[in-house]
């Protein structure tokens, strides 16, 4: 296996096995452009609240399993935390697994099949005020140790026990809002796909969370933010990523969104310097396609020479009936430093049968493209369940 | 003088019967009518046709049990008689005159309005329910006939809410078989392309072959012509695509290396689209036949290659989603013997 090819599998494998609770940034092709609409975070993943649940279970899961006459308000009601509707006006638990079946290598000699627990995570939000004006959110769970961190010092330092989200926040007003804790940082579109390229490359993965401030300004046609970040102070001082991010998305012609975004951050070690532009529109009910297309320059301390990267992302959703989405995912990879790209296709399907429940199939067909050798295909075959409560 | 007085008394008394006959016909009729059984006003005008089929209230009770019963061609009959022999002057002055008529005056004089309408309505309903199965020259023919009283029923001043529900139900009929009719354009299209080539080095004079594979990316551009309605599309496209490819043997004892070396294709082939989805985005395959040449060059000694001039074939999964005039297309499949995916990128622009 040439050099590339190494390199492609260390980083597939580094960030295939990870998760948490996503946004769906597709959801556009519903009508949903904002993230705030059915997350507490205003930049989508964590918990859902009360509407995001009964969007999930109305809008967006499938309706084979209930019965044809079961009215849909009634459904929407039993997507609340274990399937009844809260009491309390003030708290909201949450509970989020993932699992992943991952076979690596279709058809190459040395393939081998993994079931890796990706996620299982208690939350609890905590609202209060007249119009639920503060907001307190706090994950708790298991996470596993990212395969490129295993066997390291910071991966010896991480616990597979651990929080990955928490924060407080305060909306003085519905459009604004200001944001303290632990969070993954505003750039770009917050694709579910850790292993993407748009994710991997500005190192917006699993683990990658920091403390910081996030203002958060929206509108029906205009959303921005701003995150001014010290790292995760649960991470040694060393490699907390400190700096901040901006992003911005306006919405063109009803049913487009498009967006820019900026972020510079540094460690002991590295420096990065992130840019992407990005667009989300909604092709016609349950159709979307999504496009990012970024640079980021990394400069490590030392010696070491600038690397730029850059990274594009084209990703259609189609809805072929309620609860079932067929993806189409075209991704490209390249840096300064070899002649080296990288393209990707990714099919695959996404279901969610009922609420609570997403299962999804991708297989992804990687080429890499190297004026110094030529390697085969690489096949990976990716099974996710996603349940929560 | 008293044979003559006895005829009239004669006939008074037999006039006077088929009068009297006609009425209680007249009322059966429409007691049938109004008990909902249109079939009994058939039967009794059947029996009594030649006092009947002089008097316009027997007529449009016979025309509305035919209505009833959706022998709409047989209801048109009635009508027309209706018009022919008891409106035909007024029907003349109205077809002749090419302004709008008042309408009051004419529900008060005749009933042409009437007539007009229920054959402009049992002519569209003719049209609405024909199928592919009619001749086309019948189902014209109603069509033209319900638009031609739908200009009449103008030109009387009838209700325009009344006139817009029958030229909807027409409307509605051409959209439909609009759809379902397959029309054909041609399209131009561009792709960003890669594949794989198995290539064999053979040593003529051993005869030994070694592995080369090769990795291909480049661009095309292509014409097609396709046929589509509301659900399909079929197709029938070429492409020709230019690519530059790195080779490399796959057996580390032989070291042969080149890129940036020249490989060209067509591709032709027929395919199709579902649309089920939307009318926007399309799920579909294609069935390409390939020609690829590779100008990859020979090492010095006694060597040739295999499979550098290849004939292929094979199968793409394809998706598309237009925004306006153009779509973009992805493609991804296997083109055999090829070793590895084909896949391409790009846009579609139908003319």
């Amino acid at each position: 296996m040439n050099k590339a090819a190494s390199l492609l599998t260390i980083l597939l494998c580094s960030y295939l096995f990870s998760s948490k609770a996503y946004s769906y940034p597709h959801f556009i092709s519903h009508g949903y452009n904002s993230c705030i609409t059915c997350h507490y975070n205003p930049f989508g993943n964590g918990p859902i609240n009360d509407y995001g649940r009964a969007v999930s279970g109305t809008a967006v899961s499938g309706r084979e399993f209930y019965d044809e006459h079961k009215p849909e308000d009634l459904i929407a009601s039993e997507t609340a935390f274990f399937f009844k509707e809260s009491t309390s006006k003030h708290f909201r638990p949450f509970i989020g697994f993932r699992g992943l079946l991952y076979k690596a290598n279709l058809g190459q000699e040395g393939s081998k099949t993994d079931f890796i627990n990706m996620q299982l995570d208690a939350n609890l939000v905590a609202k209060f005020g007249e119009k639920d004006q503060w907001i307190m959110s706090g994950t708790f769970g298991y996470a596993p140790i990212p395969r490129a961190l295993q066997n390291t010092a910071a991966g010896d330092a991480m616990k597979e026990y651990r929080t990955r989200e928490h924060y407080i926040g305060y909306r003085p007003k519905p459009n604004f809002g200001i944001y303290f804790g632990l969070m993954d940082k505003p750039f770009g579109i917050r694709v579910v796909e850790h292993n993407s390229f748009s994710r991997i490359t500005p190192q917006l993965t699993m683990d990658d969370q920091a403390h910081g401030m996030i203002l958060h300004y929206s509108n029906p046609t205009f959303e921005a933010g701003l995150d001014a970040f010290v790292g995760n102070l649960l991470n040694k001082e060393d490699i907390r990523m400190k700096g901040m991010s901006a992003t911005f998305e306006q919405t063109v012609f009803e049913k487009n969104r498009i967006g820019a975004s900026f972020m510079t951050q540094k460690n002991t070690y590295l420096k990065m310097l992130s840019t992407a532009i990005h667009s989300r529109s909604q092709i016609t009910h349950g159709t979307s396609v999504l496009f990012e297309l970024g640079k980021v320059d990394k400069t490590p301390e030392g010696a070491s020479p600038k690397r730029s990267e850059y990274y594009a992302l084209l990703q259609n959703h189609i809805r072929t009936n309620r609860g079932l989405y067929f993806l189409n995912s075209v991704e490209y990879y390249k840096n300064n430093l070899d002649k080296n790209y990288r393209v990707r296709f990714g099919p695959g399907l996404q279901y969610f049968p009922f609420s609570k429940l997403e299962l999804r199939t991708d297989v992804y067909n990687t080429r890499n493209f190297n004026q110094e050798a030529t390697s085969k295909d690489r096949w990976d075959l990716l099974m996710q369940v996603h349940a929560w409560f | 003088m008293k044979k003559i007085n006895t005829l009239i008394l004669l006939l008074s008394i037999s006039q006077a019967y088929a009068t009297s006959d006609v009425e209680t016909d007249l009322k059966k009729m429409q007691l049938s009518l109004d008990k909902n059984n249109p079939e009994n006003v058939e039967e009794i005008f059947d029996n009594n046709d030649s006092a009947l089929g002089k008097n316009w209230m027997a007529l449009e009770r016979l025309a509305l049990s035919f209505e009833r019963r959706n022998k709409f061609e047989k209801a048109i009959d009635v009508y027309r008689k209706l018009i022919v022999t008891f409106n035909q002057d007024a029907n003349k002055a109205i077809v002749q005159n090419p302004k709008p008529l008042v309408a009051e005056n004419l529900y008060t004089t005749n009933k042409l309005p009437y007539y007009y309408y229920k054959l402009a309505f049992l002519n569209a309903q003719l049209f609405v329910s024909s199928n592919k199965y009619m001749p086309a020259p019948e189902r014209i023919k109603y069509k033209e006939n319900a638009e031609g009283y739908i200009g009449l029923l103008k030109k009387v001043n009838a209700d325009a809410g009344e006139i817009k529900l029958i030229e909807d139900q027409i409307d509605e009929k051409i959209k439909t078989e609009d759809q379902l009719a397959y029309k054909g354009n041609w399209y131009a299209l561009m792709d960003i392309i890669s594949w794989q080539d198995r290539v064999y080095l053979k040593n003529k004079a051993t005869g030994s072959k070694t592995n080369l594979l090769s990795t291909a990316i480049g661009s095309s551009i292509g014409l097609g012509r396709k046929w589509s309605n509301s659900k399909y599309e079929f197709n029938m496209e070429g492409m020709y695509s230019y690519a530059t490819s790195t080779i490399n043997s796959e057996d580390p004892a032989v070291n042969y290396i080149q890129s940036s070396v020249p490989v060209s294709s067509i591709i032709v082939g027929p395919g199709m689209y579902y649309k089920v989805f939307s009318e926007k985005v399309f799920v579909g395959v294609q069935l390409p036949f390939s020609y690829r040449k590779g100008n990859w060059t020979l090492p010095a000694g006694t060597y040739e290659f295999e499979n550098d001039i290849q004939l292929g074939a094979g199968y793409f999964f394809q998706v598309k989603f237009y925004i306006g005039n153009i779509a973009v297309v992805s493609r991804l499949g296997k083109i055999f013997p090829n070793p590895a995916s084909h896949w391409s990128i790009g846009a579609v622009y139908d003319f």
